[in-house]
């Protein structure tokens, strides 16, 4: 294969515009519900209910102050050159891990307040149908869980590989 | 900052990585990806690797262990993406079980053979089998995987079992 280094050039900039374009749809998703919960805090008038809104959209702003400070963390370039291939392998495998080891804390977490105080308001006033909203509280009760617990489980599988890959580098 | 000097020194060590070892990374990306077209998108990949991280090269080892490293690396960030998306089981040599080679199967068959073992190895022991089956020595190879000179040598005479097992009848057919 030959390529020509204006089309690395052009290829490396379509790279990272690629990586931009992910974290501004992070961005954007977290916005999306930052919007949604404001129009429900402007919406109604019970102190509770705001109160649970409010919470919602902190935890959102939380998310994006997350994502702001550590980023989408990718492997530099020169990183590939200089570091040998079973370190490299272990660092990629040990972002993936920190990454969904740590959604329950600073995705799923901050909304949990916000959505259990909302949640609990409607089950006990409901606007309609109380058994609406129960099934609804148990339905998300049940999807975070299930997210949470399937992360937490490829997390742990992701830090097996990465000591078995030690023990590899301790082999004599 | 960069200079203009700088990314001339870039370039031109790219130009002469890509000329010295562009037929290595070709069979590498074979050794990671089944796919004719997604081999195409991987070596790109590790070529765009190689260009970028040449900024960075720096002497402190040769341009060879540079160049395969980026490639062996870049090739490896693949491999976790592509599991994430069509997860795969995959073996280490020494859960190698016995390939069913016929005593009268032909070169060509021989290699697509092992080219599909390789495909199947954990990303450790592919980078051995691959670095080894394209000349490096123990020692090179250890430089480039980060693993001690006995995992290395462990590792090397697995390799060397498997062939004689599983190849052995290829080469008798040869002669």
């Amino acid at each position: 294969m030959r390529i020509s280094i204006e089309e690395l050039r052009v290829k490396a900039a379509k790279f990272n515009r690629l990586i931009r374009w992910r974290n501004v749809r992070e961005y954007v998703a977290a916005l999306i519900v930052i919007v949604w919960a404001g129009a429900g805090l402007w919406k109604v008038h019970d102190p509770v209910e705001r109160i649970a809104f409010a919470l919602l959209m902190a935890g959102a702003a939380y998310y994006m102050w997350h994502l702001k400070k550590w980023g989408s963390a990718m492997s530099l370039p020169t990183d590939m050159g200089r570091t040998d291939c079973v370190r490299f392998y272990q660092s990629e495998l040990a972002r993936q891990r920190d990454l969904v080891g740590g959604i329950g804390k600073w995705a799923i977490g901050p909304m949990i307040p916000g959505l259990a105080l909302l949640n609990t308001y409607l089950i006990l006033f409901p606007p309609t149908n109380r058994r609406f909203s129960v099934v609804s509280a148990v339905f998300q009760a049940a999807l975070i869980s299930t997210i949470g617990w399937l992360n937490l489980r490829a997390a742990r599988r992701l830090d097996r590989r990465i000591k078995e890959l030690d023990r590899e580098l301790g082999s004599v | 900052m960069t200079t203009t000097s700088d990314v001339r020194d870039k370039d031109d060590l790219y130009q002469q990585a890509a000329s010295e070892y562009g037929a290595a990374l070709a069979r590498l990306a074979r050794g990671y990806e089944a796919d004719p077209d997604k081999q195409r998108d991987l070596l790109q990949e590790i070529h765009i690797s190689l260009w970028r991280s040449l900024e960075g090269f720096d002497g402190l080892c040769s341009l060879r262990t540079w160049v395969y490293r980026v490639a062996h690396n870049a090739a490896t960030s693949y491999v976790i993406r592509q599991r994430r998306a069509r997860p795969q089981m995959l073996v280490s040599l020494d859960e190698v079980e016995a390939l069913p080679i016929e005593s009268e199967s032909d070169r060509q068959v021989a290699l697509n053979q092992l080219t599909a073992l390789i495909q199947r190895l954990k990303p450790t022991d592919r980078q051995v089998i691959l670095a080894w089956l394209d000349g490096m020595d123990a020692a090179e190879i250890g430089d480039l995987t980060g693993l001690s000179p006995g995992n290395v040598a462990t590792k090397v005479h697995r390799i060397k079992s498997i062939l004689a097992r599983d190849f052995q009848g290829v080469r008798n057919g040869r002669s």
